[in-house]
C-alpha cells in the first residue's frame, strides 16, 4: 500500500510527496504528517507479493497522476515529487526469494518514477530509500564515517544492491539513502512487530519471548514517533545534496536486559524470556555520533514502552494480533 | 577497528573539570596511542564523558574535546543527578567488551589501565578496583573517615569486597551495563556489580588526590559524602536485618524455656517465689515479647525479598568469557 500527500500549507504547495509502504515506518510517518502538516492523503491499494507486484506500482504510479492532475496549481510544468522507500516486510532471516520480489520491486518503482520524470509529469523527483544499518554493517560496533559495509546474509546483501540500484538510477534528481537500525514502534495487526513490541504484547498475553540474541546483545534503537520526525524534516527540507548516504540511529546502545527491566517495570508483570543456545543474531551493532548520523532523539525508554502498552490495551489489538 | 579487537570504553562523569578534562583526555590520547603502536588487542575506542549538570565550564571544554577527537563523546544529563547515576548513565551508553570508570580530576591516570587489564588476565576477574597504595587526599581524617566506613559497611553487610570499592574501576562491559540496567536513584553502582559477578580483585596504584591536596577542596561536600554512604548502605543488604528473625526465634524459643521453668518452679516449690504475681508477668513478658520479636523478623526477612526484588536483583547473567585468552596472549611478555 503506499500514501500519497499533498501539503496544503501555503509554504509547502506545490510538491507531491509519495510513500511507498504502509508499514511500522511509513504508517509512522504518515501519521506525523498528518499531525504536523496540513495535507491531503491519498491511498493506493497493493501488496507485496510477486502477484500483485506489477500492479503495486501500476496503481501507485496511476495514483500519482491522478493526484498531480487535481492539484491547484499555479504555475504549468512538473510537479516536485519526493518519495519515501518504505516498502518491504523482509528481516534478517529473509529467504532469497523474498528479497529477490522486494528488490523486483523496488527497481519496477525506480523505472516508474525515472519514466515519470522523463515525461515532464514530475520533477525533480527526490528518492528516500530506507534501508538497514544493521543488515550492511552487521556485527560493527562504533558504526561511523570510515565503516565500510560488510553485510553477511542475503539481508545486507539485498539491501546494498538497493541502494546500488538507486544510485544508478537516471533521472532521480536527489537519492538519500538512509540506513536505519533497529525501530520500534505501536504493534498492528499484519505487521512485522519489532522485538520491544513483542516483548510488551508477550507480557500482556503471558507469553514466552524467545530472543535470537543474548541478554547481553547491544544494538541502536529508534522509536518510531522520533523517526518519523526527523524523516518528515529531511523530506520536507530543502537543497538536499544529489547523492547522500546517512546512517539514522539514536547513537545509544541498548541491550536486551535493559529492555527487558523497562518493559517489566513499565508493564508490573515478569516477562518469560528464553534465549536460544546457539543464536545467529547476537552480535552487537552500534553506531556513533559522526558526520553521517542523522540522529534520532533518544526518548526515554520506559515512556516509549508505556505508550505501546496503553495502546496494545486501548485499542484492542492484542486480542487480534497473533 | 580490527574484528577481533577488545573494545575498551571509558567513562568520566563531569562536575566539576574545567582544569582538568583536557589533561585527562590528553593521557587517555596517549594510552590510545601506545595500544596501538603495541598492537595490542585492546582498542579504546570511545570515552565517554557525562556532562552531571557541571558547575563551570566543563561542558564547553568537553564539546571542544569532542571536536578535536572523534573517539570522545559527550553525553549531558538534564540536571545534576550525583556521580554514581552519571556513571551509570554513561555505561549505559558505552559498546565495549572492557568499561572503565574514570574520575575527572586526574585522581585515576589512564596508563594505569594495562595493570589492570593484567589482573584481568591473572585472576580472571570481571571486575578490578585500583586501591590507592597512599593517602589519596593527604588528610589523616578524610581517608582514615573513608576506610573506617567501609570498614563498617563491609561488617555489617558481610561483604568484604566493600573495603576494595573505588570510582577508578575496569569492568567487563557485559556486567557493567547489565548492573547499570537494573540500578536505580538510589543504587550504590558497586554494589550492584557484586549482583552479577563475585570475580572481585583490586590492585594498589598511586592514586592521588590533587585537586584536594592543592586546596581545590574535593568534588564533594561533607554532605554529599554522607549521602554517598547512606546510598552504599541502603543498597547493601545489612546483615543485621537477616538476625533480626533468627533473634526473634531465638528470643520465642527462650521465652518458652523460661516459661516452662517458671511454671515447673511455681507448681514444685511456690514457697520459692517471694513475689505474688511474678511468675505471671515473667511469662507474659517473655512470651509476648518473643513472639513480637520474631514476627517482626518474618516482616524483615519479606521486606527484604521485596527489597531485592525492587533493586532488580537479577535471578542470574550468562556471560562469555572465552575471549580473555587474547588478553592472556599479550599481556604474557609484560
Amino acid at each position: 500500500m503506499a500514501a500519497v500527500i499533498v501539503p496544503n500549507d501555503n509554504s509547502l504547495r506545490g510538491q507531491v510527496i509519495a510513500i511507498c509502504g504502509l508499514g511500522l515506518i511509513g504508517s509512522g510517518t504518515l501519521q506525523y504528517f498528518r499531525r504536523a502538516q496540513t495535507v491531503s492523503v491519498y491511498t493506493s491499494p497493493g501488496g507485496y507479493a510477486a502477484s500483485q507486484q506489477e500492479r503495486y506500482v501500476d496503481l501507485f504510479v496511476e495514483r500519482l497522476r491522478s493526484v498531480i492532475r487535481g492539484m491547484d496549481r499555479r504555475e504549468r510544468g512538473p510537479v516536485p515529487l519526493k518519495v519515501l522507500w518504505s516498502a518491504g516486510s523482509a528481516g534478517f532471516a529473509a529467504s532469497n526469494e523474498q528479497l529477490r520480489q522486494e528488490m523486483e520491486l523496488f527497481s519496477s518503482a525506480l523505472r516508474a518514477l525515472e519514466a515519470l520524470s522523463s515525461s515532464g509529469v514530475a520533477g525533480p523527483v527526490s528518492v528516500f530509500l530506507l534501508s538497514s544499518a544493521g543488515g550492511i554493517f552487521e556485527g560493527v560496533r562504533l558504526i561511523d564515517d570510515a565503516t565500510a559495509p560488510c553485510p553477511r546474509r542475503p539481508y545486507g546483501f539485498s539491501k546494498l544492491a538497493q541502494e546500488e540500484a538507486l544510485r544508478a538510477a537516471r533521472g532521480i534528481a536527489t537519492k538519500v539513502i538512509l540506513r536505519l537500525t533497529t525501530v520500534y514502534g505501536y504493534m498492528r495487526p499484519h505487521q512485522r512487530g519489532s522485538v520491544i513490541g513483542t516483548m510488551v504484547l508477550n507480557g500482556l498475553k503471558q507469553r514466552e519471548t524467545k530472543i535470537t540474541g543474548r541478554m547481553s546483545t547491544l544494538r541502536d534503537y529508534i522509536w518510531i514517533e522520533d523517526l518519523a520526525q526527523v524523516l518528515c524534516e529531511l523530506i520536507l527540507r530543502d537543497g538536499e545534496t544529489p547523492l547522500r548516504s546517512l546512517i539514522v540511529a539514536s547513537a545509544k546502545p541498548c541491550s536486551l536486559l535493559e529492555i527487558q527491566g523497562a518493559v517489566e517495570k513499565t508493564i508490573g508483570t515478569q516477562l518469560y524470556m528464553s534465549y536460544d543456545l546457539d543464536p545467529d543474531n547476537a552480535e552487537d551493532i552500534t553506531v556513533v555520533p559522526n558526520a553521517s548520523l542523522l540522529r534520532c532523539q533518544s526518548s526515554v525508554l520506559r515512556v516509549n514502552v508505556r505508550k505501546m502498552y496503553v495502546d496494545l490495551l486501548e485499542s484492542r489489538v492484542y486480542g487480534r494480533t497473533a | 577497528m580490527p574484528e577481533n579487537a577488545l573494545l575498551l570504553s571509558t567513562v568520566t562523569p563531569v562536575y566539576r573539570g574545567e582544569d582538568y578534562l583536557a589533561r585527562l583526555v590528553a593521557a587517555l590520547a596517549e594510552l590510545r596511542e601506545r595500544l596501538a603502536q603495541e598492537h595490542s588487542p585492546v582498542v579504546l575506542g570511545e570515552s565517554i564523558f557525562v556532562d552531571d549538570g557541571a558547575v563551570d565550564r566543563s561542558y564547553e571544554v568537553l564539546l571542544d574535546l569532542q571536536r578535536q577527537h572523534s573517539w570522545i563523546r559527550v553525553v549531558s544529563l538534564s540536571r545534576n543527578f550525583g556521580q554514581h547515576p552519571a556513571t551509570i548513565a554513561g555505561i549505559l551508553h558505552s559498546s565495549g567488551d572492557w568499561v572503565a570508570t574514570l574520575d575527572e580530576d586526574l585522581q585515576h591516570s589512564p596508563k594505569y589501565l594495562i595493570d589492570m587489564f593484567q589482573q584481568v588476565a591473572l585472576l580472571g576477574a570481571d571486575v578490578v578496583y585500583a586501591n590507592p597504595s597512599m593517602p589519596v587526599h593527604g588528610s589523616v581524617l578524610r581517608d582514615s573517615s573513608a576506610r573506617l566506613f567501609k570498614f563498617i559497611v563491609a561488617k555489617m553487610s558481610g561483604n568484604p569486597a566493600v573495603r576494595r570499592f573505588n570510582s577508578y574501576r575496569l569492568v567487563r562491559g557485559v556486567v557493567a551495563r547489565a548492573a547499570a540496567a537494573v540500578s536505580s536513584y538510589d543504587t550504590y553502582f558497586d554494589v550492584a556489580l557484586g549482583w552479577f559477578s563475585n570475580r572481585i580483585a583490586s590492585i594498589e596504584l598511586p592514586l592521588v588526590d590533587e585537586r584536594y591536596r592543592s586546596g581545590g577542596g574535593s568534588g564533594y561536600s561533607w554532605m554529599q559524602l554522607l549521602r554517598h554512604a547512606r546510598r552504599m548502605l541502603v543498597t547493601s543488604q545489612v546483615k543485621v536485618l537477616r538476625l533480626g528473625m533468627a533473634a526473634g526465634l531465638a528470643s520465642l524459643l527462650l521465652s518458652v524455656a523460661a516459661i516452662m521453668y517458671v511454671t515447673f518452679r511455681k507448681i514444685t516449690s511456690p514457697e520459692s517465689i517471694d513475689v505474688a504475681g511474678w511468675p505471671t508477668l515473667a511469662i507474659g513478658i517473655l512470651f509476648f515479647g518473643g513472639l513480637t520479636s520474631f514476627l517482626v523478623g518474618i516482616c524483615l526477612e519479606y521486606m527484604t525479598v521485596l527489597v531485592n526484588n525492587v533493586q532488580g536483583r537479577p535471578t542470574f547473567l550468562t556471560i562469555d568469557r572465552s575471549r580473555d585468552g587474547v588478553l592472556k596472549d599479550w599481556l604474557k611478555g609484560k
